[in-house]
């Protein structure tokens, strides 16, 4: 609808941010951000794991899921197809990720039901007595802002209708937006049309969008994301000689500097109850984070990690002999332990470009091939239409913070390159690593300061009259 | 009200709110907060001149039954078709990604046939073609020739042509860099020929080795290749800054290798700077502005020494000449310049030729005298013998 001329530039009544604050909601697996639309970054950002104590009370925040109580354990509301599975828990948490930093909590954050129906009579009935506590007990602080939410592009009808239900009756927000995460990270580029590879925490998936519109048949994803790199780095530290002891913070109290494979000299913490696996597990992917940040590299191409090397090269050469001779890599664990890595720091990405390198154990199946990122782009592409093709190859925008990995546009360039020899292909990678990370957020945030973007939302009106299946209709 | 939102923000306007995103947002306050409470129950909805909808054409049932029926398509499904259409903006790319009427299996080109057969019916009915505008015409043209076989296999092309071999790519770079050198070198060598030409005053044969003819042909393969080049957003060609070969003055200034960096061929768009001079170089009298090069290759002369009056023809001067007073003088030329290899026809009296032509002439009449001299001596030593 809302369409102008791509070669408009926009008039100035076009920026609305100042005359119309949106809350943008950007729910990930792994970390839900929130904030305002026309901000650079989300200023709040909750990891999506919370802490359920023994008594059944949830604990949300950085600070409080990392601290080891005894009996904790660690949960995340969504499921591992990166869809929402415990409803409730879903709307606490997000409801705590923007009243904890942007707009104040009310009173009595657990009994939600009933308290938007009287606040019409209220607003600026106290305004001397400016009592914001006794204000809160009225209404949600969400009540005030349109909301855009992003979701998964495979996300149910089901759960759309739930999350709008859930805006509009327990929140009271004034308007409602729900749009796909991948359209969102195209925006934060700038691009109305293009092809966005989002590699998250649960899943990876492609969007294809043109002029602005999602391509439906475009829409796959695949469970080859940063939390199944986690489990291959695990695979990878337990097959060592001898294997990588993978020890979180909280279980080391002191350390002392050690040589590189000697035992560590460390003192531990002592539990009389020792943390749930759901807790240690979560420590220890605090550390894999670190590990692929610093230490995981992806073998850029041309070829495959295991595929010989350039032409020329002495026969049987390959590409894995080439990164030995490469300056290892250190890595210190929490304990002090130490060592370094070859080439392994760049097997464990490998699998997400050639599944059959990938390392399998027997908690750890090996990957569907069709999962692999290039054939995942390859069956998108395959889906629209063949004029559009070469511009969405030209226009590959890649965000996720699993994408995060060293050398990892560069290889999913060259590989898509070899893939589609004739057309140019162009993966755009934001070289910030913040814009990459909250690509999706800030797509959300570009969108709600748009002019353009206020015919869009779902007014409270509209819902009251279709319900919540106007979200189907509305919000494509 | 819209029935249907789509995001469709203009990408101008996203790429803007992106550098505007610096700004400093509005701070939040409680006072703000309570009173939007109040006033702000949903956003003022002031932008509804982007609420821009997409035309489909109308036709009620009668419409249809006496017109738009189609053994292929019923009704409904036109109906549907028409409703996507709506939905997806008129993006084809979207129309064809949303479609899904009972399962059909129907390709783009099918979905665009039927609808703009239906929308060019529309348009006749609405107005008869005798009373169309121009442009309803044209349209009513456009839609009324679309060609889906043509468009179908066009499409194949298409994908042929996306999906081809790592192989078939590098050959055609290869014969593209081919082309580029060979045309980079011949524009040089030209330039350089031009160059030599000027330093040494030597005049322009119109048979020389340089194979202007079966160059032209390449010349011309090169043209339509940099045109079509030029279109694209990648370019692979690059001009080779001689607008002989590129057919348009390239804006590349004179690259300081080629040796006719001292020349002038950027002629138009130079002109501007030329005449602003208060030089008055030769060139600069003639009503065309043209470099000692052109001058040359187009045979055009200045004239210092006064002309006769009245129309003379160049080739007059190559004739002339050869005609004497006497038939026996006459053949006696004609015999001189046929043993020199001067053909009788000279095809083309470009100035050079004519200069060169009448230096021979100058030398058979010396030679014609001598001759005679010889003869009368001769003559003489025989008389006196
Ligand atoms: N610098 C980094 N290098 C590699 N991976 C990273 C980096 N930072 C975060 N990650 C990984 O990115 C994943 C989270 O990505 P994110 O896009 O936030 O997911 P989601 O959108 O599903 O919440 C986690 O698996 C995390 O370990
Ligand atoms: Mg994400």
């Amino acid at each position: 609808m809302a369409t102008l001329p791509p070669t408009q530039a926009p008039g100035p009544a076009e920026y609305a941010g100042d005359d119309i604050t949106a809350l943008i909601l950007d729910c990930g697996s792994y970390s839900t951000r929130a904030g305002f639309a026309g901000e650079d970054t989300p200023k709040s950002v909750v990891p999506t794991q919370y802490a359920l104590l023994p008594s059944g009370e949830p604990l949300y925040g950085e600070n409080a899921i990392h601290l080891p109580r005894p009996g904790i354990e660690i949960k995340n509301p969504y499921n591992t197809d990166g869809i929402v599975e415990d409803w409730d828990t879903a709307a606490e948490l997000w409801e705590y990720a923007v009243t904890s930093r942007l707009t104040g909590t009310r009173q009595t954050p657990a009994s939600r039901n009933g308290l938007n129906d009287d606040k019409d009579q209220n607003g600026d009935v106290n305004m001397e007595q400016e009592m914001e506590q006794q204000a809160d007990e009225q209404e949600s602080p969400l009540a005030e802002y349109p909301l855009l939410i992003s979701e998964p592009s495979w996300n149910p009808v089901k759960a759309r209708e739930k999350t709008m239900e859930l805006a509009m009756e327990e929140w009271g927000v004034p308007a409602f937006f729900l749009s796909k995460n991948g359209q969102l990270a195209a925006y934060s580029q700038g691009k109305a049309t293009a092809l966005v590879v989002d590699i998250g925490h649960q899943n990876t998936s492609v969007t294809a969008l043109w002029e602005g519109m999602v391509i439906r048949k475009s829409l796959h994803h695949s469970p080859l994301a940063g939390n199944w790199l986690n489990n291959q780095i695990r695979t990878m530290f337990a097959t060592q000689q001898p294997p990588v002891p993978l020890v979180p913070h909280f279980m080391v109290k002191t350390k002392s500097a050690v040589n590189a494979n000697e035992p560590a000299v460390a003192t531990y913490a002592e539990f009389s109850k020792p943390p749930t696996d759901s807790f240690r597990r979560l420590e220890e992917d605090r550390v894999l984070t670190s590990f692929k940040e610093s230490v995981v590299q992806t073998w850029p191409g041309p070829g495959r990690l295991e595929s010989s090397a350039a032409p020329g090269a002495p026969n049987g050469y390959s590409n894995i002999e080439y990164t030995r001779t490469l300056p290892p890599r250190p890595f210190e664990m929490p304990d002090g332990w130490n060592t370094v890595f070859t080439s392994d720091r760049y097997k464990v990405v490998e699998g997400l470009f050639d599944s059959r390198a990938a390392y399998t154990s027997p908690e750890q199946p090996a990957p569907r091939p069709e999962d692999a990122l290039p054939s995942l782009v390859n069956r998108a592409i395959n889906a629209c239409d063949v004029d559009t093709r070469p511009t969405l190859l030209n226009n590959i925008v890649l965000t996720g913070a699993g994408s995060l990995i060293e050398k990892l546009p560069e290889r999913l360039q060259t590989d898509l390159q070899t893939l589609f020899p004739n057309p140019k292909v162009r993966v755009l990678a934001n070289s910030n690593p913040v814009e990459r990370k909250f690509g999706a957020w800030i797509g959300g945030s570009v969108l709600g300061s748009l002019g353009t973007f206020h015919q869009m939302w779902v007014s409270r009106q509209e819902y009251e009259e279709f319900g919540a299946g106007v979200v189907e209709k509305r919000c494509k | 009200m819209a029935s249907a939102g789509h995001i469709t923000p203009n990408m101008s306007a996203i790429s803007k709110s992106r550098s505007e995103l610096r700004r400093p947002s509005r701070r939040w306050h409680l006072k703000d907060r309570r009173w939007k409470a109040v006033n702000q129950k949903e956003p003022e909805r002031t932008f509804t001149q982007y609420d821009v909808h997409v035309e489909t054409p109308s036709y009620d049932d009668e419409v249809y039954e006496n017109n738009l029926t189609h053994n292929e398509w019923t009704k409904d499904e036109t109906d549907y078709l028409m409703s996507v259409y709506r939905e997806a903006n008129g993006k084809w790319p979207i129309i064809v990604d949303r479609y899904d009427y009972e399962g059909s299996t129907r390709s783009m080109e099918d979905l665009k046939s039927r609808f703009y057969t239906v929308s060019a019916t529309v348009l006749r009915l609405q107005t008869p073609i005798s009373s169309m505008t121009a442009s309803d015409f044209t349209l009513y043209e456009t839609l009324s020739k679309f060609n889906p076989k043509q468009e179908a296999s066009r499409k194949q092309l298409a994908e042929g042509h996306l999906y081809r071999g790592r192989h078939e790519v590098d050959e055609e770079s290869v014969l593209l860099n081919e082309l580029q050198r060979i045309m980079l070198q011949q524009a040089t060598i030209e330039n350089e020929r031009e160059d030599l030409r000027r330093r040494l005053d030597y005049p322009r044969a119109n048979t020389n080795g340089y194979q202007y003819n079966s160059s032209s042909a390449l010349t011309q393969l090169w043209q339509q290749l940099l045109a079509t080049d030029r279109m694209k957003k990648n370019q692979r060609l690059r001009p080779t800054g001689h607008p002989g070969f590129d057919g348009f003055n390239s804006s590349t200034s004179a690259r300081p290798r080629d040796s006719n960096a001292g020349l002038d061929t950027n002629l138009p768009s130079r002109r501007g700077t030329r005449d602003s001079l208060p030089s008055a170089t030769p060139q600069n009298s003639l009503p065309v502005d043209l470099s000692a090069a052109e001058m040359v290759r187009f045979g055009v002369v200045q004239n210092q020494d006064k002309l006769p009056s009245g129309v003379t023809f160049a080739s007059d001067r190559l004739t002339k000449p050869r005609v004497a007073k006497s038939t026996v003088q006459t053949d006696k030329i004609a015999t001189i310049l046929q043993h020199a290899g001067v053909p009788e026809l000279i095809p083309l009296p470009t100035p050079a030729v004519i200069e060169q032509f009448e230096s021979i002439m100058a030398k058979v009449h010396t030679l014609l005298d001598i001759r005679k001299l010889a003869e009368k001596e001769e003559q003489e030593l025989k008389v006196l013998s």
